[in-house]
């Protein structure tokens, strides 16, 4: 997910350093690219940067490297991230610092920079997304808190690129900020013992590291080694402290530095309480024609989908099922407006923030997230699985041995569904020239040739075709998509509607972006399990990612087979999967030691995203992603060559057809599917369905018989690339276990379901 | 003359009992303070015309009412403050209420009551009879000390002070800024709790808001 660059720095060249520090979501990552032309992920949802970005600018007085860090609201380190800033600032060689507010939120600002000025560390401060300061009425006044702080202030917004040469310049002069905290009798006390204690550091004044170490900081003590011995004379230092305050003296430092903070800032930011007339025209189409319509269609499309799964039975005709739609419609009108009217409509709140509250809406939240995922399933699993992932792969890649046919370039009159085929483009697939070529020196049986252009596992043939056919427009589509929810301040939205759900499998709301995240692509998720805060949490999300969260190559392909069938058998599959992922999740939470952690965010405001940045990060998410998983689907397809080529696929294939043919109750073609699923779960989907068709012949596919298959390689294996993320992040022993429990497990439920099917009446 | 802490326990325990069974049986006494000091005691709370006495049930007057309101008021605010704010452990907290209830004045009992914010019923779920406080309260709408999880949406409150056991959140919270003194509005309860202060939006568990306390601001 992260850019990082890994060539070793040139240390001779850089003639000074900054480090990037401020709290999460303030736009460091914005400002980092800025700076230094590089691209890190930006994204609004806390955590996201994990790793730590290095580049560097052409300043004045020579070249400095800029150090992104991530966001923390206090430097004494709670979590893993707001470790890894804090030990920049104290190991690393950086000594100015560059602090980013969100200017809305000063008074947390200067949190941190009350503890930077206690390090006696040199700082400029970039007062970040001034705009929505101005749209808030809020007015700081930067000169007088300039004076205050005697440090540079610049005011900027960074998504506009306002204010970044301007903060570039103010590094010149930098300062140590004016402030000192008082934190009363008791404490200073303890702080001066603890200062004859501790040695003198390169870089930070003793002070500092008393106050942290006061405030239990333990992962500081580990950081500087600090010696047992003084170790203990500090600890029972503090505990004599303690025993003076009731609350612990971690919150007591806390809040004299929010008091001082506060104390600051009266007189220097000001709030207007005035109406703002302005955009009452866009205010007024937002009540009037958009919600309405919106709205309309939420209830429209639900019904539409209700419809569809019970079609089968309903046997309604095509004017009552309009009927209810439209009956649907109008009832999701009436609330959405009523909501809308009675509370919102003569408040003064901004739109942007209506919708906010909207998305969070015990009830009426449900049917936009309904219509979110459809929207992102029309985009990702129709138009992206679907319609480029067959174009991509027959007609551009296309078979060695066998012409594509070409394809026409061609238009739709809107409306009319009349198509205008512009040309046809005599194309036959690159794979196709390249079999041609080949076979000018060698023949389509020789060894070589099946390595690379063999059909059943030719590296080019399928490894190299698969994971850009495929790759390329599913990822890449369900990465926009997730961009526009992510940008839009719509996820972090969503962990608060689900956060509840999220507690009973051991998890909380903050999961919801690996689980999401899982719908795109299982590898890239189980990276991202890193922003949980406990091993508990990381380890079950790990595992329930591997077992029931289809990624969207898979889902494309089992959507367009249900889908096909029948809408009953649809939802008995995705309730089958949400309550077997229910169940393993429910059971590990309370199986694994450990804690699990409260839930509690930020909620950063509902913007309209900038397309530009959700473009940008469509790219960088995509490429590094090719890079990643294009080498594992190589190594991939080049064990199943050999694995063909030695026979044990067939060996494979003969021990677990009695499994597969008596206690599924599958066709033996199938296993080949199932062995396949560890390469590419959507392949094997696709295998299974095949054989399936082919056994059926002429008649139907047996419904039962598709549910339990898709169902079994929904579960069974993650593939290939995903285990040894796996086997990465989580250790061997770990992954190996999950593993052990995932495929007896996935066989089990697919057994257990098939005698149910056969006894409901379908 | 007896001893005024047995004749408050007794009308204690005839309240308990009219609570409990509807009606206050003279057998019920006999069983606990024995016939010879039942029979005194009644007698002498008769002369004082807290009882109307016939043969076998004992009703209070009005007299006795209130005055056995007053000590079973007494004797679960103490259980509540003992439970709630000293942590008390459960079977020591019984104890010490029914010594309380004894000693302390009206005064320092409304304060008590302040205090816990009126609470309505006692930690084993039984009514608390209602003050002059808790009265004065409902008709003034006085501000009133209670966890931030009981907040209707839409409220604006300041905090005054957070008791959670955990140490890593009482920082987290605090290094946001979540400190007593600050004044927050409640966006939304279901289906997490959303706050904001500020430009700051939070969403927290109910698990970290109940042990936020908070008093109702009215503007």
């Amino acid at each position: 997910m992260h850019e990082l660059e890994k060539k070793e720095v040139d240390h001779n060249k850089i003639d000074s350093r900054i480090a990037l520090v401020g709290n999460p979501n303030v736009g460091k990552s914005v400002i980092f690219g800025l700076l230094t032309g590089k691209y890190v992920t930006v994204s609004n949802y806390p955590g996201t940067t994990v790793e730590v970005s290095r580049g560097r600018y052409m300043g004045a007085n020579g070249s400095i490297e800029v150090v992104d860090t991530p966001g923390s609201n206090s430097l004494i380190a709670q979590s893993e991230d707001e470790r890894v800033a804090r030990d920049i600032l104290i190991e690393g060689t950086e000594k100015n610092i560059i602090q980013i507010m969100d200017s809305k939120n000063i008074q947390r600002g200067l949190l941190i920079t009350t503890q930077i000025a206690e390090m006696g560390l040199p700082v400029a401060i970039g007062l970040n997304m001034w705009d929505e300061t101005l749209d808030r009425g809020i007015s700081v006044d930067t000169v007088k808190l300039q004076e205050t702080l005697g440090v540079p202030i610049t005011k900027t917004i960074a998504t506009q690129k306002y204010g970044i040469s301007a903060l570039k310049n103010s590094v010149d002069s930098i300062g140590v900020p004016r402030l000192k905290i008082d934190y009363g009798n008791d404490i200073e006390e303890g702080i001066k013992k603890l200062e004859e204690l501790l040695p003198e550091y390169p870089l930070i004044k003793k002070r500092a590291v008393a106050v942290m170490l006061l405030s239990y900081d333990e992962a500081l003590e580990d950081t500087l080694k600090i010696d047992a011995e003084i170790l203990k004379r500090i600890h029972s230092i503090r505990d004599e402290i303690q025993k003076d305050f009731s609350l612990p003296l971690s919150y007591v430092i806390t809040r004299k530095r929010n008091k001082y903070v506060n104390n600051l800032l009266k007189g220097i930011i000001t709030y207007k309480v005035e109406k703002v007339d302005a955009g009452m025209v866009l205010r007024n189409i937002f009540f009037f024609i958009i919600m309405p319509l919106f709205s309309f269609s939420v209830g429209y499309k639900i019904m539409d989908m209700l419809l569809f799964t019970i079609s089968r039975y309903a046997g309604a005709g095509n004017q009552i099922m309009l009927i209810l739609k439209i009956a649907g419609g109008a009832t999701s009108l009436g609330f959405f407006c009523h909501y809308l009217f009675s509370r919102e409509y003569k408040t003064s709140r901004k739109v942007s923030s209506i919708i906010g509250s909207l998305t969070m809406h015990p009830i009426l939240a449900w049917p936009v997230l309904i219509l979110v995922l459809w929207c992102i399933y029309k985009m990702v699993g129709e138009f992206g699985a679907g319609y480029c992932v067959d174009f991509i792969e027959y007609k551009i890649f296309g078979s060695s041995v066998e012409k594509s046919g070409g394809f026409d370039i061609k238009f739709l009159v809107p409306f009319t569904g009349i198509e205008y085929v512009v040309t046809h483009v005599n194309f036959q697939g690159i794979n196709y020239y390249l079999g041609l070529l080949c076979q000018t020196f060698m023949s389509a049986d020789n060894f070589f040739f099946e390595m690379f252009l063999g059909k059943e596992a030719g590296l080019i043939q399928v490894g190299l075709t698969y994971s850009v056919a495929i790759v390329l427009p599913i990822v890449g589509f369900f990465f926009l998509g997730f961009g526009l929810m992510e940008d839009s301040g719509y996820l972090p939205r969503l962990a608060v509607m689900l956060n509840r759900i999220f507690k009973i499998i051991g998890l909380n709301g903050k999961a919801v972006l690996p689980m999401v995240l899982g719908l795109g692509c299982d590898t890239m998720a189980t990276l991202t399990t890193r922003i949980l805060d406990t091993k508990k949490e990381r380890i079950i999300s790990t595992l329930l990612l591997a077992l029931a969260v289809p990624c969207s190559a898979q889902l494309g392909v089992i959507a367009g087979i249900l889908g096909s069938m029948s809408g009953v058998h649809f939802a008995i599959y995705v309730f089958v999967i949400l309550s077997l992922m229910f169940l393993v999740g429910f059971l590990s939470s309370k199986i694994l030691t450990g804690t699990g952690t409260d839930f509690l965010m930020e909620m950063p405001p509902i913007r309209r995203p900038k397309i530009t940045n959700i473009l940008l990060k469509t790219y960088y998410r995509t490429k590094w992603f090719l890079k990643e998983a294009v080498p594992l689907f190589l190594i991939g397809t080049f064990a199943l060559f050999v694995f063909i080529k030695l026979g044990i696929l067939t060996f494979l294939e003969k021990a677990a057809s009695p499994v597969v043919k008596h206690f599924l109750g599958l066709p033996v073609e199938t296993t080949k599917g199932f062995i396949l699923g560890f390469l590419r779960r959507d392949y094997a989907v696709v295998s299974i369905f095949k054989a399936l068709e082919e056994k059926a012949g002429s008649l139907k596919i047996d419904p039962n018989q598709l549910i339990v298959a898709l169902v079994v390689i929904t579960l069974f294996v993650p593939c290939l690339a995903n285990f040894f993320i796996m086997i990465k992040e989580r250790g061997v022993k770990t992954a190996f276990l999950m593993l052990g429990f995932i495929i007896p497990f996935s066989f089990l439920v697919g057994g257990i379901l098939r005698y149910i099917l056969r006894l409901l009446p379908i | 003359m007896h001893e005024n802490n047995i004749i408050e326990e007794m009308l204690e325990y005839i309240w308990i009992a009219e609570e409990e069974h509807g009606k206050a049986e003279r057998e019920f006494l006999y069983d606990k303070f024995g016939r010879k000091t039942t029979d005194n005691v009644l007698r002498e709370m008769a002369e004082k015309g807290q009882t109307d006495l016939n043969d076998t049930d004992i009703i209070l007057t009005e007299t006795g009412k209130n005055r056995a309101k007053q000590i079973i008021r007494r004797h679960r605010l103490a259980e509540r403050l003992l439970y709630d704010v000293l942590e008390v452990s459960n079977e020591t907290f019984e104890l010490g209420a029914c010594q309380f209830e004894h000693f302390v004045n009206e005064e320092i009992i409304a304060s008590i009551c302040t205090l816990l914010g009126h609470p309505l019923v006692c930690p084993h779920g039984k009514n608390i009879p209602p003050g002059d406080c808790c009265i004065s309260v409902r008709r003034a709408l006085k501000p009133v000390v209670c966890p931030l999880s009981k907040i209707k949406s839409g409220v604006r409150v300041k905090l005054v002070y957070i008791t959670t056991s955990s140490h890593t959140s009482l920082d987290r919270l605090s290094s946001m800024g979540v400190i007593p003194g600050l004044k927050l509005t409640v966006d939304q309860r279901y289906p997490s709790l959303v706050i904001h202060f500020g430009e700051t939006q939070l969403a927290l568990d109910r698990d970290i808001a109940k042990d936020i306390y908070v008093r109702i601001i009215h503007s």
